[in-house]
Formats: structure tokens, C-alpha cells, sequence
């Protein structure tokens, strides 16, 4: 069956995409089976020369609206690893996003570094312009990039000692 | 327009760390099975939809009744009789003069066949 075979490739990504909008597992596991069950009597309408995995994000985005208008507190985090140095900072830039970025900001960086879309392709997928969406990354970076200079001042300060030669 | 982004590191940084989310266990088995008493919904053509109700419209309009500009009176009286009074055409009131010249005429007329035939007849001159 081939849809099938879509589903086997892409319920991941779909499932992946759908939890930085909801960053709840279980709304995100109904609305990726709302969003395949959408897909397949919607199939007829998609044309085979675009790419299909834009399509199914923007069929999830629709069917997560009406579950982000149920505003829910976001589960417990755990605090960021004390060692500074033995983990590279990069392991929890994704931490540090998914806390400090809204789910709109959060799922911009999600489609354009973890699946390499393009700024029209975010743009389509989350219905707004490619300019709008540019800022958005931007002021995405910034924002990590001071949690990252307040994360790396706060761990200088905790080990005094640590950068004498 | 600047080929790089502004803070770029930081997009270096994400690309370079990409988390890997693992779907919970059953969910394909889950969103197949939601699919498989479904078959995809045929395309709807609503082209016909709209030419349906005017269609009807002109249909109930030909086979409607014509209706008449009277509406049927139902009497409970009969009329009043009207007597009306028709002279007859050869009486009718035209020109005076016209009608004692047509009456002279005729008066001429039977006083010539009169004499024709009451007077005794002249013989012919013999030869």
C-alpha cells in the first residue's frame, strides 16, 4: 500500500514537527494520526511535482490550531547540565529553544536547522510571508545566543578556578 | 542582501546538534488502522449543483398554467335583463335631405312605370 509506505516515512517527522507547536506528546500523537487520516482524503488534491513533506507540515499546522487555543502549562523541564565543558554547549541549544522560544519561534528553527526547509517553505507551511518568517529566525538566534552568554556567565562564575592555566 | 544570517553561529550550532524525536511506539499501526475502513472521497462536482435549481425553475415555469386575466366571478344574483333598443339599419338617423331624396326617387320611379303601363299604347305609323 503506498500510503502506507508515506506514513512509515514520515509519521516521525510529522510527529516531531507537531511537538515543538504542541510540546505536548500526546496531543501530538492525535493530531499526527489527524493529520495522515487529513492527508488521505486530501491525496487527490496534493500534485506530485512538489515536495511532500511541506505538505503534510502544513496539513499538521492546521489540525494543531485548535489544540494550541487550549493553552496548556508547559510540562517540568530539567534545569541545564552543571558541567560546562565535558557536554558541548550545542547538546542543549535544543533544550534551551524548546524553553525560551515561543511554539511559533520554536517551530521555525525546528523546519529550517533540524529539517533544512527554506524560508518559502517555512512560510507556506506556517501561512505567513518569507519576511516575517526571516525576523522570526532572527530574533530566534538572538535569543539563544544571550541564553547562551548568560548560561556561560552564570557557569563561569560558579567554577572560579577552572580557567587558570 | 547578506549570503549570511546574522548570529550565525547559533544556526551552526543547531544544525550541528539536531535532536532526533522518537515517535512513541504503535502510533503507525495506530494512524493505519484509522485508515484502512476509509477509501479516499471522489472528487465533488459541484457544476451540476449549481445548474440544478435554475433548471427546476425553468421547468415548473412551462409547465405551469397560463392564467387567465379574469378571475372567474361566481355570481349569486343574476344580471339585471337589459333591454336595449336597436333601430333597425334602414332607420337609422342620417341626413334628412338624404333620406326624402332616396324616398322621391323611388316616387319618380313608380309613376314613370305607371304611365308606361296604364297608357294606352301609340300605333305605329304604317308604311
Amino acid at each position: 500500500m503506498a500510503f502506507g509506505e508515506l506514513v512509515h516515512r514520515h509519521h516521525g517527522r510529522v510527529f516531531g514537527f507537531l511537538l515543538t507547536l504542541t510540546r505536548h506528546r500526546q496531543d501530538a500523537e492525535d493530531l499526527t494520526q489527524d493529520t495522515f487520516l487529513r492527508a488521505w482524503s486530501k491525496f487527490h488534491r496534493f500534485d506530485p511535482a512538489q515536495p511532500l513533506l511541506p505538505w503534510l507540515f502544513t496539513l499538521a499546522r492546521r489540525q494543531s490550531i485548535a489544540v494550541l487555543r487550549k493553552r496548556r502549562p508547559l510540562p517540568e523541564e530539567l534545569p541545564f547540565p552543571a558541567e560546562p565543558e565535558s557536554a558541548p554547549p550545542m547538546a542543549w541549544i535544543w533544550e534551551a529553544a524548546r524553553k525560551e522560544l515561543s511554539a511559533e519561534s520554536y517551530s521555525a528553527v525546528w523546519l529550517h536547522y533540524a529539517e533544512e526547509l527554506s524560508i518559502r517553505q517555512i512560510a507556506a507551511i506556517l501561512g505567513k510571508r518569507e519576511g516575517a518568517v526571516k525576523v522570526i529566525l532572527h530574533r530566534a538566534r538572538k535569543t539563544l545566543e544571550e541564553s547562551i552568554r548568560m548560561k556561560s556567565a552564570n557557569l563561569q562564575s560558579l567554577t572560579p578556578f577552572r580557567h587558570e592555566p | 542582501m547578506n549570503p549570511e544570517e546574522p548570529h550565525d553561529e547559533i544556526g551552526e550550532m543547531l544544525r550541528a546538534s539536531k535532536p532526533r524525536v522518537s515517535p512513541p511506539a504503535g502510533l503507525e499501526a495506530r494512524i493505519l488502522r484509522s485508515l484502512e475502513p476509509r477509501e479516499p472521497k471522489p472528487a465533488i462536482r459541484f457544476w451540476p449543483w449549481l445548474l440544478l435549481p435554475p433548471a427546476m425553475a425553468a421547468v415548473v415555469l412551462m409547465l405551469r398554467p397560463v392564467p387567465t386575466e379574469k378571475p372567474p366571478v361566481t355570481r349569486i344574483d343574476p344580471p339585471p335583463v337589459e333591454i336595449v333598443k336597436t333601430e333597425p339599419a334602414s332607420v337609422r338617423w342620417k341626413n334628412p335631405l338624404e333620406t326624402e331624396s332616396l324616398a322621391l326617387q323611388r316616387d319618380v320611379r313608380r309613376a314613370g312605370n305607371f304611365l308606361i303601363h296604364c297608357l294606352p299604347s301609340v300605333p305605329a305609323p304604317a308604311e
